[in-house]
């Protein structure tokens, strides 16, 4: 034992003094001489080769100038490199070999000659690293203690397309793209004010993922702001991804079934959620956006329903609370009624449910579970395959499971139709990972209107109301306007209200009184 | 608006939802029967003259308190009645929202077992309830106020529902108005009395409420003024349908009400109102335990009531279960009833005059 201890204390004290290595070396000042800075920098970058070492020569009055260009060759957009940086040095190289002229060529006149849009200089060894492994290529000369980082940022990227999850009919049709740099493009494009802000941090300590925080300077809640860039600040990881990583780490309640925060790939409703005066958080490599703090009811909320002359907007939206409230309940509802109330059913509607479940040897709930399984299998099935093989999947799955299962007598007719009007009303919502919760909530719920009847089912929505009232999102109440009550429900609750009784923001999400206009 | 209700806060607003619904929850169902039976067709006016006679108390209530914004329960009835006085009545006031708590759960209980789960023991019904209420009141007054405040919302179609039997009821039944005598009418106030009992946990949440600027005394009246209308029509109703001799014999006239008419897809309406009274008769409960938890928070200074919400459970539990039947039941309720005459009525009269006696120098000296 003592022997494995003292193996294990060994090992760990290693990486230690590993890590302060290769600290160290990051640590180092940029020396005068090229050739140390590029030995260097071939340590660092041992085995990595897709790094590339540029030389090139100049002369100036009295002596030859070393110049060392180091970059990633799958990073950088290799023809502004070749136009704009090497061709203009070049270029005065090679006019300027013979006839000598009489200027001193330093890292100001390298700095005129080079036509990129960003050029940063720095002394540190660490931020040339990070500048070169996010697309920019350094510049080292010689005599001189500093590099230069120019942006060429370039590598590959899908370009803006039409939002593949978040559709809508009515409204623009751009989306998020992976890379953020777009994304923010994106929001400049549609708010076209020096208030909006954007604060860029990196999380991971292996990927170095840009993590951009946006808010509206003069609307945000500078209290919640700070937690939210704190938090981030905690965060200790290797890797990032997703947007989903963030999300898991600031939220307060992760075993809650409902989610505590917003993601969308429209850029619009990014915008309108920044005029609410809350705060976004975007993802380098994630199409997917933060929107927090986030109420309950911004779940029913799509941006069509805003965009839609208000009558249709608000049908649509109460269409949507009727869809969660089948989606959770109407299963565990007929469950409850057929084996406990009957008579709470007209008396023909009985007559018929029960001559079709004469022939089905299971009891309602074995059938509900039975088929809601088999609805959710199907649903991850087609989830999963590719495009077009997944909608043959799933009507394979509705179509002949559905007719053999009644022809086979596992299930009888009105549960199919009441599990296929739950699937639908749970994918009514606008947000996917709300249909989740919905679908989770479902189960639960069936077995408890099979013990306990109506009852049940009313226990079980206290539970969750319960829990409603519990969550927060950053602090904010989830349930809010409707608990704490607050004069926002008339505006943009159950129904959204015409756009010119939107004057003054939601006090859900910031603190300032001050009117939008 | 930022975290401005911290844990264990309520708004103004959610105060008169307290009031309302920590009334309405058990009050109502049998309300009719037991005033009927005493002033018979002007049991109406009756309910009436009690919820002016308690809109009364409230403002009594309320003046009191605001005189003592840091202070809770305790501490004021410490500071205008002596301190073993008010240690006393705390702790016998935490008593009495247990014993409270234990009788409408079992109330609660019956109802299901009447109407949902003949075949469900009792037991079990009890339990499901109990570990709801607990879920409910770990989080404290604030979970417990957003969850009356979701529900209450369930108060409006329910008020509606009292107009469906109207076809089926005659005006006769309530004449001749005042024909019962003066004095029958009066004593009618005394049994509709209970029907408002709740109301005086304004008294332990009252020191919770975070915006005391908003007239809370306008929110707590209108509280009481608007459950008295709720009632009244209500008993006015179920007199004109069911007539002052006949409602005697029905237990819970306001769920027999609903038998009255039939609706196309709904069957058994009065099902289908019990089921969603569950909800507020829930919300009810965990007022009423929360009140008890959090006097004796006050007395043995903690900082949370979730341990007094874990402990007294499995109390309340046993209690809850020690009736034999219904009429037990119905017997019990009527003796802690006469506790609520105390804590409703009288103490809120002794704490005004003492205020007015002792208080007011003390405090008025104590603000300087």
């Amino acid at each position: 034992m003592k022997f494995l201890k003292k193996f294990f204390n060994h090992n760990k004290s290693a990486n230690i003094s590993h890590n302060n290595n290769s600290k160290v070396s990051t640590d180092l000042t940029i020396s005068k001489d090229i050739n140390v800075n590029k030995s260097r920098l071939q340590i660092i970058f041992k085995d990595c080769s897709d790094i590339i070492y540029r030389n090139l020569t100049l002369y100036d009055e009295d002596s030859r100038i070393e110049i060392l260009l180091i970059f990633s060759g799958n990073l950088v957009d290799a023809k502004e490199l070749n136009e704009n940086i090497i061709k203009p040095l070049n270029y005065y190289g090679l006019t300027n070999k013979d006839i000598h002229p009489i200027e001193k060529f330093t890292l100001s006149t390298a700095e005129e000659l080079i036509s990129v849009n960003s050029i940063d200089s720095t002394h540190s060894f660490e931020e040339l690293i990070e500048a070169i492994l996010s697309g920019n290529t350094v510049l080292f000369m010689n005599n001189c203690n500093q590099g230069l980082v120019l942006s060429t940022v370039g590598g590959d990227g899908r370009s803006v397309e039409e939002s593949p999850v978040e559709n809508i009919i009515r409204g623009p049709r751009d989306s998020f793209v992976e890379s953020i740099n777009t994304n923010i493009g994106l929001l400049r494009q549609k708010i076209k004010s020096t208030f909006l802000k954007i604060k860029k941090t990196t999380i991971g300590n292996e990927t170095h993922t840009i993590v951009s925080v946006i808010y509206m300077e003069n609307i945000v809640n500078k209290q919640a702001l700070e937690k939210i860039i704190s938090k981030l600040d905690e965060i200790k990881i290797d890797g990032i991804f997703e947007s989903g990583y963030i999300e898991q780490y600031l939220e307060s309640s992760p075993y809650s079934p409902f989610p505590q925060m917003q993601i969308t790939e429209r850029p619009d409703k990014v915008c309108g959620n920044l005029l609410e005066g809350r705060i976004i958080i975007l993802v380098d490599g994630s199409p997917l956006a933060l929107i927090l703090p986030t109420t309950f009811f911004q779940l029913f909320q799509s941006p069509e329903d805003y965009y839609e002359r208000i009558l249709y907007g608000n049908f649509a939206r109460i269409l949507r609370f009727v869809g969660f409230i089948i989606a959770t309940s109407f299963p565990s509802i007929y469950v409850a009624l057929i084996s406990f109330h009957q008579e709470m059913l007209p008396m023909d509607l009985i007559i018929d449910l029960s001559r079709t479940r004469a022939q089905v040897p299971f009891p309602p709930v074995i059938e509900a579970l039975l088929m809601e399984f088999t609805i959710e299998v199907l649903r991850e099935a087609s989830a999963r395959l590719p495009g077009t093989i997944g909608q043959t999947v799933g009507i394979v799955g509705a179509i002949v499971i559905g007719e053999a299962a009644i022809q086979a007598n596992i299930a009888s007719p009105a549960m199919i139709i009441v599990v296929a009007i739950t699937a639908l009303g749970s994918y009514i919502l606008p947000h996917y990972s709300t249909s989740y919760a919905l679908r989770m909530i479902r189960f639960p719920m069936i077995l408890m209107a099979a013990t306990f009847g109506a009852f049940g089912i009313i226990i079980a929505w206290s539970w969750i109301i319960i829990h409603l009232c519990n969550l927060d999102s950053l602090g904010y109440p989830y349930l809010s306007p409707l608990a704490p009550l607050d004069s926002d429900i008339k505006k943009d609750g159950f129904i959204r209200s015409s756009l010119w009784r939107f004057k003054y923001r939601p006090k859900s999400a910031n603190k300032s009184k001050e009117s939008r206009w | 608006m930022y975290q401005k209700y911290k844990n264990g806060e309520i708004s103004a607003i959610q105060s008169f939802v307290i009031i309302l619904s920590v009334i309405v929850g058990s009050g109502i169902l049998g309300l009719s029967r037991v005033v009927a039976e005493v002033s018979q067709q002007d049991a109406w006016i009756s309910v009436l003259l009690n919820g002016i006679f308690i809109s009364l108390i409230m403002i009594i209530i309320v003046y009191t308190i605001s005189k003592f914004p840091q202070y809770n329960f305790l501490q004021y009835t410490c500071c205008l009645l002596s301190k073993p006085l008010g240690y006393l009545i705390s702790i016998s006031y935490s008593i009495y929202a247990f014993l409270v708590t234990a009788i409408v759960i079992r109330f609660l209980t019956e109802m299901v077992y009447t109407w949902l789960l003949p075949h469900t023991p009792m037991y079990i019904t009890n339990f499901m309830i109990l570990i709801t209420v607990v879920y409910m009141t770990r989080g404290g007054l604030t979970t417990l106020a957003r969850f009356a405040e979701v529900l209450v919302f369930l108060l409006i179609p329910f008020a509606l529902l009292i107009f469906i039997a109207l076809p089926e009821a005659s005006i006769i039944n309530l004449r001749p108005i005042g024909g019962s005598g003066i004095s029958n009418i009066l004593k009618g106030v005394f049994p509709s009395f209970f029907s408002f009992a709740g109301y005086e946990v304004i008294l332990i949440y009252y020191p919770y409420i975070s915006d005391k600027q908003r007239p809370v005394m306008k929110y707590s009246v209108v509280a009481i003024l608007s459950i008295t209308v709720l009632y009244t029509a209500t008993v006015m109703s179920q007199i004109a349908l069911y007539g002052p001799q006949e409602i005697a014999y029905v237990l819970y006239p306001s769920i027999n009400y609903l038998t009255a008419v039939d609706f196309p897809v709904v069957e058994r309406t009065e099902i289908f109102f019990t089921i969603f009274w569950i909800f507020t008769v829930l919300a009810t409960i965990g007022i009423q335990y929360l009140a008890g938890c959090i006097v004796l928070q006050n007395i043995f200074t903690i900082k949370q009531t979730r341990f007094f919400t874990y402990i007294f459970a499995p109390i309340i539990y046993l209690l809850s279960l020690y009736p034999q039947n219904t009429s037990e039941v119905v017997d019990f309720g009527n003796l802690v009833g006469n506790f609520n005459i105390f804590f409703g009525f009288v103490l809120p009269l002794i704490l005004f005059f003492m205020y007015f006696i002792r208080g007011r120098k003390n405090v008025n000296e104590k603000h300087s």
